[in-house]
This record gives structure tokens, sequence and C-alpha cells, in this order.
């Protein structure tokens, strides 16, 4: 698998080499996702199995359960009660939110660590939930495939955090430029590994290896399409002007999505970034 | 500067594409503009065709899982959804296909964007790339269609609420749903979800569902879905959904009864889409619910502009809008309409099917009292012993004197098919001992229609004995 990896070429010793060298040898430190995320999101899509199962698996990790209690009380699910208990979440969220947050907690906690490139890392993090709930907003306004959206916007750029535990590896610490310019280049690449290793769905699959390209497979067009326009307006509300995102672009196009149905996705801006906050 | 047409066709759904394919014939110069990527309306995207498709992905799968279970064979549960998902898309691809080849085959121009009038005979289309193109047409039909009537108490999110539309975006299959409404649409889904596995309950106003076919034929319906471990509520009124604005599907009944499901469905009719089309421009006038008013022809109060289809209301079907469409053009070319005859058939995709045509049992016996029903249960056909479809029955809806043919209702598998045959018969004489006399290919479920004849003449002939005995 690691000879098939066409990845850019750059200066022995520099980022980009290392990383490159990494991918292309196998030589790569992956985080394992906790079974219990694997457990959940099976329960979840599995109709026999119901939902006291979903809510079994989330409390056999206490770690998990504390984070998925945390996330169900935040503010975007607007609950007037408190939820004390994984089996309140499921009630309250229903099956297939719950195992998503679980999901979410379990890469938060598989990737996001505390060395040397933790600011790029918590960047990362808050970039990837501002894009993977702009994209459920987006799917919501096309009315169409939303329990995917988020998860496919959330693990787009899941390749990141493997290029910069690569480069944690490391003695020698690079410059943040150059740090920026690699994961960009080689994200994708380290992203694909992760998701075989994950056994992710194949639209989040397809997500993570199209990158930014919208050269896009056929059946999971809307799902690459929607996560890039969720990162545009993620990385557009990061710089405060989230209208320039709205212009027209191969994504809009492809959603077919029209100026009013634009101005809702944008009109849910504020409620996403307090959500943000709450859930980083 | 504008482009010069003579025919310019808002939406391509049914009506609209029949009216521009009709116009095209006609050797007039036809721009047709729709608003989503891909030609065939609401129709075939997110109504009709995916309702038929899941439809039949749902019993092939339900048959299969009878069968493998028969035969001891283990089946994943998650096979269920990725199967009739897949098919759908490819029904969808195939039939947008030889739409899009009997377009180009007219000479149809076609142009994407969402259209609005600027003044009574031009026309600017705006799509989402930003692109501006003004046409100008001497007739224009709008043939905009319809999308679900979302109800303001219902805080409907497309994600754990849902309506008619993206309850086909759906990727996983719920363990429960409950499904507001219960007209066509909210009867096909439930009949489709049921067979599934999927806990479902509708909830109704009305006591019965499907009001607009007689009540033995609903009743068939009721006691399938029933066999599938639905529930039918009827006579009940929600007075809220509790979802927090999330995805709690708690619906709380004014009854006091409380439905807890993992999504619910609300399928409670359907609007016209007329937004942001700037009619007023084009001096086309609107009657009541959003529709847009028009005389038989489909001529609106702007006399070179003519709506058809849903957006001018009911019966809002697709055969319908089709006829609409054509009617149009050939009335706005001074040509003769050529009236189809045979009244409109429903066809109801429920499992399973029901269809009805010509004057319904109710109407008649209201309009002629002592009216003679002629009726054939499919379990007394070899043809459906043969099928393993033995559920279900045709009846005859005849006259007084047993010879005039007044409607047709059947409910099993193949009714909406078997309809047909009725149909012709009341276009035709109209006289049931046709039924009779006519050789029907043995086994098959069209016998259905010669012992259904049998028992109107043996009625009849019991009604004569019983007033010669009295005389």
């Amino acid at each position: 698998m690691s000879a098939a990896l066409d990845l850019p070429r750059a200066a022995e010793g520099s980022a980009h080499a290392l990383v490159a060298r990494a991918l292309a040898d196998g030589a790569l430190d992956l985080p394992v996702l906790p079974r219990v995320a694997h457990d959940v999101m099976l329960a979840a899509q599995d109709p026999t199995r119901g939902s006291a199962e979903v809510a079994r698996h989330i409390e056999r990790d206490p770690a998990l359960s504390a984070t998925v209690l945390r996330s169900a009380n935040a503010a975007i699910y607007g609950g007037a009660v408190e939820i004390v208990s994984a089996r309140q979440a499921v009630a309250r969220l229903g099956t297939v939110e719950v195992a998503s947050l679980a999901m979410t907690a379990a890469v938060r906690a598989s990737v996001v660590d505390d060395g040397p490139y933790r600011g790029e890392l918590a960047q990362w993090w808050r970039a990837s939930l501002t894009c993977g709930l702009f994209a459920k907003e987006i799917a919501r306004a096309r009315r169409h495939a939303v329990d995917s959206a988020f998860m496919c916007g959330l693990l787009r750029l899941l390749g990141v955090p493997v290029v910069l535990r690569v480069l944690a590896r490391s003695s020698e610490r690079f410059d943040p430029a150059e740090v920026a310019t690699v994961t960009r280049a080689l994200a994708t690449a380290a992203g694909m590994l992760l998701c075989e290793g994950w056994n992710l769905s194949g639209a989040v699959r397809a997500t993570v290896a199209q990158g930014a390209s919208t050269d896009a497979p056929p059946q999971f067009a809307e799902h690459v399409f929607t996560a890039q326009l969720g990162a545009a307006m993620a990385q557009a509300q990061a710089a405060g002007d989230l209208q320039s995102a709205v212009a027209p672009s191969a994504q809009i196009v492809a959603l077919n999505l029209y100026p009013e149905d634009l101005e809702r996705i944008v009109a849910t801006g504020p409620i996403i970034a307090r959500s943000v906050e709450s859930l980083a | 500067m504008s482009e010069v047409v003579d025919w310019v066709v808002v939406g391509a759904g049914p009506g609209g594409l029949k009216a521009a394919a009709c116009a095209a014939q006609q050797g007039a110069r036809v721009a047709i503009i729709e608003r989503e990527p891909r030609i065939g309306g609401a129709c075939v995207h997110r109504g009709t065709i995916p309702s038929k498709a899941l439809r039949e992905a749902a019993l092939q799968l339900s048959r299969f899982f009878v069968q493998a279970q028969q035969f001891g064979m283990v089946t994943p549960s998650a096979l269920k959804f990725s199967h009739v998902r897949g098919r759908l898309d490819r029904v969808i691809d195939s039939h947008v296909q030889a739409l899009d080849l009997e377009l180009a085959e007219a000479g149809v121009t076609r142009i994407h964007g969402a259209a609005r009038f600027v003044s009574p005979h031009d026309l600017e289309v705006r799509n989402p790339a930003g692109l501006v193109r003004r046409l100008r047409a001497d007739h224009v039909v709008i043939a905009t269609g319809s999308r679900p009537r979302l109800p303001a108490e219902i805080p409907i999110d497309h994600e754990h609420i849902l309506d008619s539309d993206s309850v086909l975006g759906l990727e996983y299959l719920p363990h429960s749903m409950v499904i507001m409404g219960g007209g066509i649409i909210a009867c096909e889904y439930a009949s489709i979800m049921a067979t599934l596995g999927v806990l479902v309950t509708i909830v109704d106003r009305a006591p019965r569902p499907l009001g607009l076919v007689d009540a033995d034929l609903a009743q068939g319906f009721v006691d399938a879905f029933e066999a599938l471990g639905g529930r039918y509520l009827g006579g009940r009124t929600l007075a809220r959904v509790q979802t927090d604005g999330i995805s709690s599907t708690t619906s709380h009944l004014t009854s006091g009864e409380v439905l807890v499901a993992e999504k619910v469905l609300v399928a409670l009719g359907r609007l016209p889409n007329t937004a942001g089309l700037e009619l007023a421009a084009a001096g086309v006038t609107m009657a009541d619910g959003g529709r847009i008013a028009v005389d038989h022809h489909g001529c609106t109060s702007a006399p070179h502009i003519y709506a058809v289809g849903d957006v001018v209301g009911p019966p809002a079907l697709a055969s319908c809008s089709m006829e609409q469409g054509r009617r149009a053009v050939l009335h706005a070319l001074g040509q003769p309409e050529l009236h189809a005859g045979g009244g409109v058939p429903i066809g109801i995709f429920t499992v399973p099917e029901l269809a009805a045509v010509g004057e319904s049992e109710d109407a008649a016996r209201r309009r002629l009292g002592d009216i003679v029903v002629g009726r054939a249960d499919f379990s007394g056909l070899a043809r459906a012993q043969i099928a393993d479809e033995p559920a279900g029955f045709l009846k005859l809806v005849v006259d007084p004197s047993g010879e005039r043919l007044l409607g047709v209702g059947i409910v099993g598998e193949g009714a909406t098919e078997l309809i047909h045959l009725g149909q012709l018969v009341l276009l035709g004489s109209g006289r049931v001992r046709e039924l009779v006399d006519t050789i029907f290919n043995f086994p098959t479920m069209a016998e259905a229609y010669r012992v259904a004849a049998l028992d109107v003449l043996g009625q009849i002939r019991v009604r004569s004995c019983g007033r010669a005995d009295a005389a």
C-alpha cells in the first residue's frame, strides 16, 4: 500500500521529507480510535440493536461518557433539563445524534494532545468542528443527507493530526509556516491511511480523499461538496467575513444552492460559533 | 439583450416537459427553465418515481428476507437500506436519461436556473453561479410544481422531523416513525417503512385514512398495514412535537396520548411553488391557497401565459399534469385539444396497491340509491394463489339496472395496472355484459373483472326473482 502513495517531492531533511518518508514507509504511529466508538456507531446504525445498546457502550467508558454528557448539555441542543446519563442523552437526542457525539469525543481524545504542536491541533479541531456544523446546516438547507454531513465535515482534514504527530516525534522543531505547508500538502494522503485504519464510511473516505478537489465520485459528490463548502464557511467565519464564502463557487453550483438558501445557512453562523465554544 | 423564443416553459416536471415537447413538435422554438440541475421535477426526484421505486425495493427485500429465513440464512440488517437506496438512485438516473434524450430529440433548449417575470413576455433566469439570462417569448407555460406544506407549529429540521422531500435523504432506517397525515403520500411512506421493519404510527384527524377512496378500499390498506405492525390513530390531532429544537420526537396528541419515535414524517399536503416568479409583473392573478388561477384550458389571467400541474391545485397527479401541459399548448395554437375520456384513474402505491376509476360506491349510492356492487375476492383467483398474493378484491360499481358500469375499485397487488381495463370499459361501451362475454387469459388477475361482473348479473337475477315473487 505504501508503495502506491504518490507524494510530492521535497528537500531531504525538511518537514515535508520527514512526513513523506513516514507515509511512504508506512512508519506511522496512527492514533487508535477507541473500540467503544466503533461499537457505538455500529449499534446506532442497526435498528435491531436499539438505543439501550448505544447507551450501554458509552457507559463502558467513563471518559467518553463524561465528554458525551458535556456535549449533550451544550448550547446547540438547547435543552431546559440537564442531561445526567448516557441513557437520558439517547432518549433526548436520539441514538444517531449521541453516537455522533461519542465519535466526535473519541476522535478528539485520539488525536488532540499536548505535544509541541498543540496550538496547531487546537486550531485544526476548532476549524473541523465549525466545518462539521456548517456542513450539517448546508445539508439541512438542501433537505438531504443531514445525518452524515457533520461527520464528513468534522473528519475532512483528518490527516492533519497524523502529519503533526509525525513532526512531533522529530527532535527538530519546525517553523509554523513550514508546518502549515507540509500539512496542506500531505494531509490527504495521511487522512486516507487513517480512514482505512479506522474503517470509516464511504462518504467520509471520499470527503477525505478529495481534499479541495472538485472531481468527486458521483456516489458521494454531495457529501464531498457539502464538507468543502462547510470548510470554506468555517474559514470565512474565523476570518470574520462569513459572507465571503457565499460568492458563487464550484461547490455552491454543484449543490445547486441559490442566494436564499445561502442566506439561511449564513444566519446560523452565530449559533455555530457559540456551539464551537462549548464543544471545543 | 434577450434571447427570443416562441415558448418558454418554467419548470421541467411532467407538465412542463409535456408542454415543451408538444410545442416543439409543432415546430416552435422552445426553451425550458429548471431550477434543479436535472430535469424531471419533484415527480422524478422527490415524489412519484422515488417513492414507487422505494416501495418496489422494500417489497423485493421483504420477500428476500422471508425466503432467507425459510432457508435458514442469516441476513445482515444493514443490507436493507443500502440496497433500497442503491436501487432508487439507479431508477432515477435511468429515467432522467430517458427524459434528457426526449428533450434533446425534440430540440428543446434547456436552461438551468430560477426564473422570474420582468414583464408579461420577458423572463430573467439566474443560476447558482450568478449567471443571468433574459428570455422573451410569445407564450409561457408555468409548471413549477409544489412543495411539502410545513405547518408553522411543527419544527421540521429535516434531520429528526422530516417532510416528504427530506424523507428521501434518510441514510439509515430508523427504528420507529410517526407519520402525521392520512393522505396518499403519508400512507405510501407508511407502507414502505413498515415493510422495511420500521415501527410506524400514522396520526390523522380523519377517522380513516385515504378519504378519496371508498371505505372498504381504505380498510384494505389499514388491514395490511396493521399486519406489518403499523398503527393508524384516526380522529387525533397533534398538540405539539417536543423537540427542544433538536431530535427528540415525542409527539403529544390532544387526546393526551404521547408517541415517542426516532423520526417524525410530516405529510400534511403540498403548496404550489410560486415564490420568486414575480407573477404580478406578468399580470397573472392568483386563486386561493397560493394557486395560480386558470380556466379549463389552463389559461391564466394573462392570455399568453398558461399554468399546469400542481401549481394550479388538485388533483396534483403526474398523469393529469402531463395532460394539462399538452392541452395548454394545443389551445394556445388554436388546435383541437382532444380531451382524454374515461375519467382520471387514481393509483395509490401502498402495500397493497389501491386503485379506482369512475364513480365511487359512496358517490353512486348517494346519486342513484340502490346500485349494484359486484365483487371478486383475489383469494378465489388461480393467478393470485400462484403469485402468493391472495389478499385484496376488485369491485364493480354498477347502475341499479345492473347494465352500466359506473366505476371500479381495486385493492391488492397489481391494482394500479389492473384498473386500466375497467377504465377502457368505462371509456367504451360501459356495458357490464362485455366483461362476461370477453375471453380473458387464464390464469390472470384480469379474470377478477369477469368474476365481479358475474356477481353483478347474479344479484340482478336474485332481485328479478324477488320482484316476481312479490308480484
